[in-house]
């Protein structure tokens, strides 16, 4: 006995499977989750995004953000500090499952008693045991213990929780390892995008509502809003070329998304032309359009009409001809633990529903001397009638 | 805007009366205190409901912190229904008082809200979004109202040392599971990921991994237990009553 204690592996692996541990480690991840609901976290990956977010935390934070940021603060999930508790979670929740299943597989054998021994009053085993089994309780007896298990099947969600948890984060490592994903795409309708660095693509259909990609990939639409393809012809009916800056290619059809307010040149019939979202109507695909067409030079307003769908602008000697393209910002997301991650959710929220409706409710009986005492979930009468 | 106030304030009336006379039949016990306390109890459950409800649905332009803040005092104020299980006799008395704590900060922090409005000087975030979103909202809600439900029983458990009743705390853990597995279920087939790293998301995450914490760990001694589940609990509140958070 005293050399299996003093054994360092079995040691550890008491400690691996302490309830202290567990508790612990979620209670440390949980701290990390709950510091990046208070401090905004740098997840910018361009150096736009980064100097807006840098300049909104030093606003806030004032002197204290070098410190705070030398701390890790604003990089919580991505630090080395919590990865590392998520791997110890994970190493955690494996040894537990080894652990829980070894025992379930001894289900029918007693367990080492837990607890604190309370001497019970007009209690008699034998009647005792006899209640239990009426009341549909296991009862497993070796004098002088007795241990009844109000469901002795309620080890089990334990096990499947603590291995859906495990599932998940085998899943969450797969996904950060192999995984990737492209946000802040614009697609226009009709149009169909290869993603940089990989060969997938994504695609939107003419009507702007359906997204189209490539096989694996999981696409989420963030915003979409109106777009226009336009063309220029002249009175004989000749395409004019458009540019939309001075060093672009003139082309003879341009398709833009307004985003934001666009311009472009028609250099040949002398006019600058600007289509922005018709203010004061909510963005959406098919929504109208302000087009307003100027004199280049002088800039003087030359046309101006609110366009929606299919529409024709003539300006002097052109036609301009605007066709209705709306646009999509996408997030294309490539996750290959998608499926690992979902089971595991999925065995988890069973598990720790399972574990919360049916606890494994377990107590042990002894009897000494003739006076019996008692330890583990006794049944509440026991413990009134001994308080009273 | 004043019909909520009213109701408001006669909630936080009624409630503070139902403590008082908690506390009074906690110290000196008397024969029909504690069906008075019941009753009482249900009264200002109520009051805090038609405050809720008036202040969501009145257009009083109020701050979302004031339906939340009424809601989860209203579900935590009311005892508990006869067929579940009761706290042990000789630590029921200081239970009905202490379970009653978290409602009547609630309902007074609400009161605050209210009154603040009504100088004019508050103007909250907007109430909005899609029907799946104020769903969320209300979901959430009716879980920081079981969570302040499980904060008094554990306030219960602290003071008078003994096991209280699991279900609050069952109760909340169960919906916060459900709240937590909808919501990365839903973004995994969204959007791919299990989490896009908002503050909600990532706050709510961190409530359900500190409320297991306690929960899938049976062997801590039941003090720590019942410790780690009222910090869980204040931090779910905290949560519900922000709700939805602004980004960080």
């Amino acid at each position: 006995m005293e050399q299996t204690s003093r054994d360092p592996w079995r040691a550890i692996w008491h400690i691996a499977n302490s309830d202290y541990l567990f508790a612990g480690l979620c209670l440390a991840v949980a701290a990390g989750l709950a510091v990046t609901v208070w401090l905004p976290q740098n997840l910018a990956s361009d150096p736009v995004a980064y100097a807006r977010w840098l300049s909104e935390v030093q606003a806030r934070f004032g002197d204290t953000t070098p410190t705070l940021q030398t701390l890790g603060l604003f990089t919580v999930t991505r630090s080395l500090v919590f990865r590392a508790l998520l791997a110890l979670l994970a190493g955690c929740l494996l040894s537990r499952l080894i652990e829980g299943g070894d025992r379930l597989r001894q289900h029918r054998e007693m367990a080492q008693p837990a607890g604190t021994w309370r001497s019970l009053v007009e209690v008699h085993i034998p009647d005792v045991t006899e209640y239990l089994r009426r009341q549909r309780y296991r009862v497993l007896r070796e004098p002088p213990l007795c241990q009844a298990d109000r469901w002795p099947w309620a080890d089990l969600f334990p096990l499947v929780a603590q291995g859906g948890a495990l599932l998940f984060l085998i899943g969450a490592l797969v996904a950060h390892l192999w995984g990737w994903q492209v946000g802040g795409l614009i697609v226009q309708s009709g149009q169909q995008v290869a993603l940089p660095g990989t060969a997938t693509w994504v695609a939107l259909d003419g009507d702007g509502c359906e997204v189209a990609h490539s096989p694996g990939l999981v696409t989420f639409v963030e915003a979409c809003g109106p777009g226009v393809r336009a063309s220029v012809v002249n009175r004989a009916g000749k395409p004019l070329q458009l540019q939309r800056t001075p060093e672009a290619d003139p082309v003879a059809q341009l398709t833009v998304s307004l985003t934001e307010d666009q311009y472009f040149a028609i250099p040949e019939a002398q006019l600058i032309v600007r289509l922005a979202p018709q203010p004061g109507h909510p963005i959406a695909a098919h929504s109208p359009v302000l087009v307003q067409v100027y004199y280049s030079p002088p800039g003087r307003l030359a046309a101006e009409q609110v366009v929606q769908g299919t529409t024709e602008l003539a300006v002097g000697d052109v036609t301009l001809e605007l066709v209705s393209a709306p646009y999509a910002r996408l997030t294309a997301t490539f996750n290959p633990g998608l499926w690992p991650a979902g089971a595991g959710l999925v065995l988890l929220g069973v598990g720790v529903l399972g574990s919360v409706a049916w606890p494994a409710r377990r107590f042990w009986l002894r009897e000494e001397g003739g006076l019996v005492a008692g330890t583990g979930d006794l049944l509440p009468a026991w413990v009134e009638s001994r308080e009273a | 805007m004043p019909g909520t106030a009213i109701l408001a304030g006669l909630a936080c009336g009624a409630l503070l009366t139902t403590a008082g006379f908690a506390l009074w039949h906690a110290l000196r016990p008397l024969p029909g205190l504690s069906q008075a306390v019941r009753a009482l109890g249900w009264l200002a459950g109520a009051l805090l409901l038609s405050g809720a409800l008036s202040a969501r649905l009145g257009g009083g332009g109020f701050p979302p912190c004031v339906p939340h803040l009424l809601l989860m005092a209203a579900l935590a104020t009311p005892p508990a229904p006869r067929f579940l299980p009761g706290p042990r006799r000789s630590a029921a008395p200081w239970n009905d008082f202490l379970r009653l704590l978290p409602p009547l900060a609630l309902a007074w922090a609400g009161l605050l809200c209210t009154a603040t409005l009504v100088g004019g000087e508050v103007s909250g975030p907007p109430v909005g979004g899609g029907p799946p979103a104020q769903g969320l909202e209300l979901a959430i809600v009716v879980c920081g109202g079981l969570g302040a439900r499980a904060l008094g029983q554990a306030f219960g458990e602290i003071v008078t040392s003994t096991p209280g009743v699991a279900w609050p705390s069952a109760a909340a853990y169960a919906w916060l599971t459900v709240l937590v597995g909808g919501v990365a279920l839903a973004s995994l087939a969204q959007r791919g990921s299990v989490w896009d790293g908002t503050p909600a998301e990532t706050g709510l995450a961190g409530v359900w991994l500190a409320w297991s914490a306690a929960w899938l760990s049976p062997r801590q001694p039941a003090r720590l237990r019942t410790a780690l589940t009222a910090v869980a609990a204040a931090f779910l509140i905290a949560l519900a009553a922000r709700w939805p958070l602004p980004s960080a």
